[in-house]
């Protein structure tokens, strides 16, 4: 089935980057060189997540490969600015983009016969983040099976914080565990992860979904309880927390949020392998490793062949999940 | 020029525009009644649901619908009153209507080509073009002012924040 | 305490931070003052040059640039009638009529003075209360924010001026226009016309741009070149701030102390602060029927509010990690690129980041007063720069401002579209104030009105179980029926004299 198949391809990807980059490097002749200063479009506005990524990697980049990198700042459109603007571009590797899995549900949503994965190539995948679930410390659920059983004895009155709309990443995240657990959880649709928290630490929500990083600190405060992690493997920094499979629900767990970097249709693959080489070269570094961790997140070494399987696995099962929710037909 | 935030009664000439409150109220009324009925159409052809409990992406848009509509037929029901009623009515006057009226054209004329003229053309030429609107015509200011503005955008937008203009 | 507050002012011995800080606070200034760069706006374009520098040193670069950009929104409220930020809308109603008299020297004066003091005083409060107020606000839930949202909403509509239909009918198209874009609930785009620019709402920056400072253009082409009054220069540097400061100190504490509670609440940030604050002064002055007329307590009150308000904002950011206001969720963004990330730890781990942030918020009042003040004496003349050049200056900045928000045109037309929509409503006189105020809570009344229903199994009941919304709807409905009422009964009186 596809899903094991996709299990594969996630699973090498956690830890070891500096490894993999040095077999990267060695393979690759030649050193991405970029002939001007190189448009780094993003679908959000200053200060957010991706933005901070995208700084952070900017400013690593930029000696590496001898240029300037332009943050441009494009919202709107849920990512439609910014992707009209990289179709629209030269495939030479001076404009790319930075993309999340809210590119690849809108393109069978809202997008949908605007914009398809096959119009733009797929350079590399940097960052994965996979969603947990948490409630806070006075609550009595202690794992996902509490959960399931409470959301079994009142009929679906389990109030579920995350973020973004029904059809979402967390919320298709939630479905296929409602799915594996036959039960019906009740969906609460929140606009940022803090927002989140604060309701799951008020009581006003019985359980949050979020990635790890913005709740860390309430892990650690002992604030927050996790129920569970939409992973193959506990995270390192929560090793108390079971993994979805562990407590018996057979989750997908390629389900993970990313954060990647994508450019134009037409670009040669060995220009995309020299920007990937380029990328995962910058990642290394102190202060991106210092960021990374301090955000949560978890690095990848894909380049383009793997990340374009990777995307077109994720665009399926987004597609089969909206599907099964009634969302598209 | 009379003082006219005092003079009464319809005035329809190139130096002003001049009309009764209350029937503009009336005008109004119906041009927001258009557009909160064509609202309310929207929101009830909104997809349902898909959990029971909630009221949907169209529930809230179709409640505000119908609690503004009972507003504007009250303001409209308000102007009536007045019009009918002993104590005079108040006067909306436009004066010099046709600069205004070149201005707005101005605004979306520059809209239009902000970006095709690229930032600090379009400044130039629709500055001089504004102040002349305003009824400014000393040659000095007509230039000192738009460069002095180009200027300053230059500096600020482009070479202290760093902004990407056109 | 005093040893942490040690640590904070220690951290003054270094000269860099001494440098950020009048740097924060000049570009907050410029930046504020400047329609179509706000706070959040400022924040965020300060943020790649703090890359590579020291937390501290940044942290308080970018709270200095943070209270003073939300002072400056008052300069063009009060010189142009074209507030800068939702927030300053309320100094508008009194700053212009005070520019209109030729006082706008004075109503600078007071304003920055006012929102100094707020500062200072909502920063005690905040060394104090910042963790105990914060747990407090988690109290809020869905309910109790969509009543808040509706407390905010009902005060403007009932204070700004002109009848309160109209005003209601305002708030009506406000909280239309804030439904356009993805429903945040289902994800259905919604009234976006197929276009997906739509998408994500009107962006609010362009409307207030449109609204006010455009159709302000077209009103002074209405106005033509015609001379027009010169402000009166300020006389002595202390003599007019030791004066006006004493006279208004009720209103100023009074104030600062409601523009900080409502600061704390995540989500309400300064522009509710500034219009209950008005709302409270108005009802408890002396002479309430100066407000909106050019009463120097109008000012007072809006902008010792919503700079208070700044300080109320960083509570929870600090005491939770949980952010007050657009603004302070971008700087979460800045600390993390540092390797900081707020939470509830922040004072165990980090205790020179929040200690730093109170001393930096202290340090940081007599400077800005200091430009504020100098300033004031600069605009004073601004506003006597003739009528042409003036509506010239506006219109381009605003083009320039409303690109920059977004750096793409979509925020150009909207700005467009709603200069002309704001000129005429004007003319109807229908109130802007509403409008505005409505687009900023439209989207928190409808998400929490829904997850309220939601998270209770579609039952209404938990709009009137919950003590503290039954109390902010009873203040809503009250603050919405009562200025109707004292109208109808002028009218009347009217009526019967003639």
């Amino acid at each position: 089935m596809a899903i094991t198949h996709l299990k594969k391809l996630a699973l090498g990807v956690a830890g070891a980057v500096a490894l993999t980059l040095g077999a990267a490097q060695g393979a690759m002749a030649e050193d991405w060189a970029p002939e001007g200063p190189v448009n780094m479009i993003l679908h959000t506005k200053p200060g957010g997540g991706v933005d901070v990524y995208s700084r952070t990697l900017a400013k690593e980049l930029e000696p590496i490969i001898g240029q300037s990198i332009v943050v441009v700042n494009a919202p709107g459109g849920g990512g439609a600015t910014q992707m009209a603007k990289i179709r629209a571009s030269e495939p030479d590797g001076l404009t790319l983009g930075v993309n999340t899995v809210t590119h690849l549900t809108g393109m069978q949503t809202n997008l949908r016969g605007t914009f398809s994965p096959d119009d733009f190539e797929w350079i590399a995948l940097s960052q994965i983040d996979p969603i947990l679930f948490f409630v806070s410390k006075e609550s009595e659920l202690n794992s996902i099976t509490d959960m399931v059983e409470l959301a079994k004895s009142n009929g679906g009155e389990v109030n579920i914080a995350g973020f973004g709309p029904v059809g979402s990443m967390q919320n298709i995240g939630m479905s296929m565990l409602e799915k594996a657990a036959g039960v019906k959880f009740n969906w609460v649709a929140h606009q940022s992860t803090p927002d989140i928290i604060a309701a799951v630490l008020g009581g006003h929500m019985d359980v949050g979904v979020s990635n790890l990083g913005p709740a860390l600190e309430f892990f650690e405060a002992g604030r927050l309880k996790g129920l569970g992690v939409l992973g193959d493997d506990r995270l390192s920094t929560l090793p108390d927390m079971q993994t979805f499979g562990e407590q018996g629900y057979d989750v997908d767990t390629s389900w993970l949020q990313i954060r990647g970097v994508f450019g134009p249709k037409g670009m040669p693959l060995d220009l995309q392998q020299q920007i990937a080489d380029a990328i995962h070269k910058a990642m290394a570094s102190d202060s991106y490793q210092t960021y990374a961790r301090a955000a949560g997140v978890q690095d990848s070494d894909y380049g383009p062949e793997e990340y374009s399987a990777f995307i077109k696995q994720m665009s399926t099962v987004a597609e089969e999940q909206l599907k099964a929710a009634g969302i598209i037909n | 020029m009379e003082d006219y935030k005092k003079a009464l009664g319809w005035r329809l000439r190139w130096d002003v525009v001049r009309g009764a409150l209350p029937v503009l109220d009336l005008l109004g009324c119906a041009a927001l009644l258009a557009v909160f009925w064509q609202y309310y159409t929207q929101a009830s052809a909104l997809p349902p649901p898909f959990n029971e409990v909630d009221i949907g992406a169209g529930g809230f848009p179709i409640l505000l619908a119908v609690a503004t509509l009972i507003g504007i037929a009250a303001v409209a029901i308000a102007a009536v009153i007045r019009l009918l009623d002993p104590v005079p009515v108040a006067w909306v006057s436009i004066r010099r209507p046709l600069f205004v009226l070149a201005t707005i054209g101005l605004l979306l004329l520059q809209s239009i080509y902000f970006e095709t003229l690229g930032t600090l053309p379009s400044v130039l030429i629709f500055s001089i073009l504004t102040m002349l609107a305003c009824g400014e015509r000393r040659p000095l200011h007509l230039i000192g002012v738009p460069l002095a503005l180009g200027a300053f955008i230059f500096v600020v937008f482009n070479l202290a924040l760093d902004v990407n203009l056109p | 305490m005093l040893e942490s507050l040690a640590i904070g002012f220690s951290a003054f011995g270094d000269p860099m931070v001494w440098f950020a800080l009048v740097f924060g606070a000049l570009a907050g200034y410029l930046i504020g003052a400047i329609p179509g760069l706000g706070p959040s706006l400022g924040v965020a374009l300060l943020i790649p040059f703090t890359y590579g520098v020291d937390p501290v040193v940044s942290i308080v670069g970018l709270v200095a640039l943070y209270a003073a950009a939300e002072y400056g929104g008052a300069i063009t409220a009060i010189l142009i009638n074209s507030p800068g930020t939702a927030a300053a809308v309320a100094t508008s109603w009194d700053g212009y009529p005070l520019t209109q008299q030729g006082r706008t020297g004075e109503a600078l004066t007071v304003s920055i003075l006012s929102s100094g003091a707020g500062i200072f005083m909502a920063t005690l409060l905040l060394i104090v209360t910042a963790v105990p107020l914060s747990e407090f606000a988690l109290r809020f839930g869905p309910g109790e924010y969509f009543a808040l949202a509706l407390v905010g909403l009902s005060l403007v509509a009932g204070l700004s001026e002109g009848s309160p239909l109209k005003g209601t009918v305002a708030m009506g198209i406000g909280l239309a226009l804030a439904t356009i874009g993805l429903d945040v609930q289902t994800g259905t785009p919604r009234f976006t016309m197929g276009n997906p620019e739509f998408f994500e709402g009107l962006p609010l920056v362009p409307v207030l741009l449109g609204l006010y400072a455009l159709s302000e253009v077209l009103f002074m082409i209405e106005d033509g070149p015609s001379e027009k009054l010169k402000s009166t220069p300020i006389g002595g540097l202390l003599a007019l701030p030791v004066k006006s400061i004493l006279g208004l100190k009720t209103a100023i504490l009074r104030s600062s102390v409601l523009g900080y509670a409502i600061g704390v609440i995540p989500g309400a940030g300064a522009s509710i602060a500034s219009f209950v604050s008005y709302a409270v002064s108005k009802r408890m002055s002396k002479t309430p029927e100066t407000f909106g007329k050019g009463s120097l307590e109008g000012v007072a009150s809006s902008e010792a509010a919503n700079n208070s308000a700044v300080a109320g904002a960083l509570a929870p950011l600090l005491a939770l990690g949980i952010p007050g206001s657009p603004t302070t969720a971008i700087m979460i963004g800045a600390l993390m690129v540092q390797g900081i990330q707020p939470g509830p730890l922040l004072f165990t781990k980090s205790p020179e980041i929040p200690y730093t942030v109170f001393v930096s918020l202290w340090v940081g009042v007599p400077v800005m007063v200091l430009i504020g003040l100098a300033g004031a004496r600069i605009w004073a003349k601004v506003a006597n720069i003739p009528r042409p050049a003036i509506a010239a200056i506006v219109a381009g900045i605003c083009y320039v401002g409303a690109y920059a928000s977004h750096t793409t045109m979509f925020p150009v037309h909207v700005m467009t579209v709603f200069g002309v929509l704001g000129y005429i409503l004007r003319k109807l006189e229908i109130p802007l104030a509403p409008i505005i105020l409505a687009l900023v809570l439209g989207e928190m009344m409808e998400t929490n009105f829904r997850r309220a229903l939601i998270s209770n199994k579609g039952e209404w009941d938990i709009f009137y179980t919950s003590p503290m919304t039954m109390i902010l709807i009873t203040i809503a409905v009250l603050a919405f029926v009562l200025p109707g009422l004292s109208q109808l009964r002028a009218r009347r009186a009217k009526a019967q004299a003639l």
